[in-house]
């Protein structure tokens, strides 16, 4: 192996300052993403080797973890939209249906009424309706909830214009809203 | 504007704060006069807190961290070996204009993504080292905030009290422990809530004494154990002496935190003032 120059190895350190510390942001978005910790290990790995071999093109100062967002989500679109998730619904209608038929179908730990008391009864049911939203809702609702990014950012990272970001936000908010309000009501039935 | 409009068009947008100065104001006026929207911002907020609160964020697992640390080495070396070597990208761009060539590329390109998305299966090299540049890095976090506040602190963050700035700290989600050094003769002179230049939250909590000061500053930083190089230890909290600066850097049990309290106290001193407020 040759000997590393001065370039490279400022690169590499500067690499490992400004991105690494959001690879649990990455792994996290990508494990919503695809199947399963493998592909979404796959799908991280990719996007921070990419982003490596395209690091000069960040600019300091901004975020980072927006720029890495934004070439994990091409890198998803561009190979591993066929590995996604399969119990995503595809459209708003397939999403009422899913809902629909996942609040009658009981979890024997909601049964419970110690668990639910307990707030943490509520977090299944956020994370099936999240999981039950169509791809590119979740993306957004992801993006800008959770991973407390802005609309601009998201526009970059999803590739569709800022309105688009403000629109898909109000009807994913509005899907989950309806979710939760049905998980809610079979809850007390 | 009317309710529907503000439904439609302004609320997401407004619990996001992402409404234009002229819209807010339009929105805030449809807000003064409409308790039924008032309710339903309050319910689009909550919805946001929910979800921030309720999705379970995962860590990725240190073998595959260690496993891209990995793969990053060797693309590092391969960068390094094509640039010490080989004609810049654009005299090959100028050589290979040909397409049989561009496809023989391609495959090229194919079969090194194989070899890199197959290299999981294969035995591990130790770990590369890649906490001095991260320890490094935090440290001149901690110390160039210190410098700066010990000019002039302003908190933005409420702080009348402990028990008040824990509270404001845990509903932005961060953590909400607060030193308590009054002992030592340091007091809470408040807390704020910033962004790291890569857009990571952090929290600079400062303490005043007489003579000196002591600076909290806290922010995620993945998975990487204790730096290396310290003077003393005292039940996970770990000091350092670092360019004429006293440290104290604990990794917290949850969130994947670090504590890094900064001061100028000479280390002795600054060892006692954490025992003490651990008492």
């Amino acid at each position: 192996m040759p000997e590393k120059s001065d370039s490279g190895q400022a690169k590499r350190a500067l690499f490992e300052r400004e991105a690494l510390p959001h690879l649990d942001s990455l792994y996290a978005t990508a494990l919503r993403l695809v199947r399963g910790p493998d592909d979404a290990n796959d799908l991280v790995q990719d996007t921070v080797l990419r982003a490596y071999r395209f690091f000069h093109q960040f600019t300091p100062g901004t975020n980072c973890r927006a720029w890495l967002m934004t070439i994990l989500f091409n890198t998803f679109r561009n190979g591993y939209r066929r590995n996604s998730r399969e119990q995503v619904a595809a459209s708003e209608e397939e999403f009422s249906a899913r809902i629909e038929a996942q609040s009658f179908a009981r979890d024997p730990a909601q049964s419970n009424p110690e668990a639910l008391a307990d707030n943490r009864a509520v977090e299944p049911e956020v994370e099936r309706a999240l999981d039950a939203l169509p791809e590119e809702f979740r993306s957004a609702l992801l993006l800008v909830d959770v991973q407390e990014m802005n609309y601009q950012e998201v526009s970059a990272a999803l590739a569709i214009p800022v309105g688009t970001v403000k629109s898909r936000i109000s009807r994913a908010r509005a899907m989950m809203r309806k979710a939760l309000r049905e998980f809610a009501r079979n809850r007390r039935q | 504007m009317n309710c529907v409009e503000y439904i439609e068009n302004f609320l997401s947008a407004h619990a996001d704060g992402e409404l234009s100065p002229a819209d807010l104001l339009d929105a805030e006026q449809h807000l003064r006069q409409c308790l039924g929207c008032r309710a339903k911002l309050d319910d689009e907020r909550a919805l946001k807190s929910l979800l921030r609160e309720h999705i379970e964020m995962r860590a990725m697992p240190d073998a595959m961290r260690r496993q891209l640390l990995e793969a990053l080495d060797r693309a590092a070396a391969e960068e390094e070996t094509q640039s010490a070597g080989h004609p810049a990208a654009h005299q090959v761009r100028r050589l290979l204009g040909r397409p049989v060539l561009w496809t023989g590329l391609a495959l090229a390109a194919a079969l090194a993504i194989v070899f890199v998305s197959t290299r999981r299966f294969l035995p591990h090299r130790p770990p590369v080292e890649a906490s001095a540049p991260t320890r490094d890095a935090d440290f001149d976090v901690a110390i160039a905030a210190f410098d700066r506040f010990q000019r002039e602190f302003e908190p933005n963050m409420p702080s009348d009290s402990p028990a008040v700035l824990s509270a404001a700290y845990a509903r932005a989600r961060m953590p909400g422990f607060i030193w308590n050094f009054s002992a030592s003769g340091f007091n809470l002179a408040g807390g704020r809530l910033d962004r790291l230049p890569d857009g990571r939250k952090v929290t600079y909590t400062f303490y005043r004494g007489a003579r000196n000061s002591i600076l909290c500053t806290r922010f995620k930083a993945g998975n990487a154990s204790a730096p290396a190089g310290q003077a003393e230890a005292l039940n996970g909290h770990i000091f350092y002496r670092y360019r004429g600066y006293s440290l104290c850097y604990t990794r917290m049990p949850d969130g994947g935190f670090v504590c890094i309290l900064a001061s100028r106290l000479p280390l002795d001193r600054m060892v006692k003032a954490v025992k003490v407020a651990l008492r």
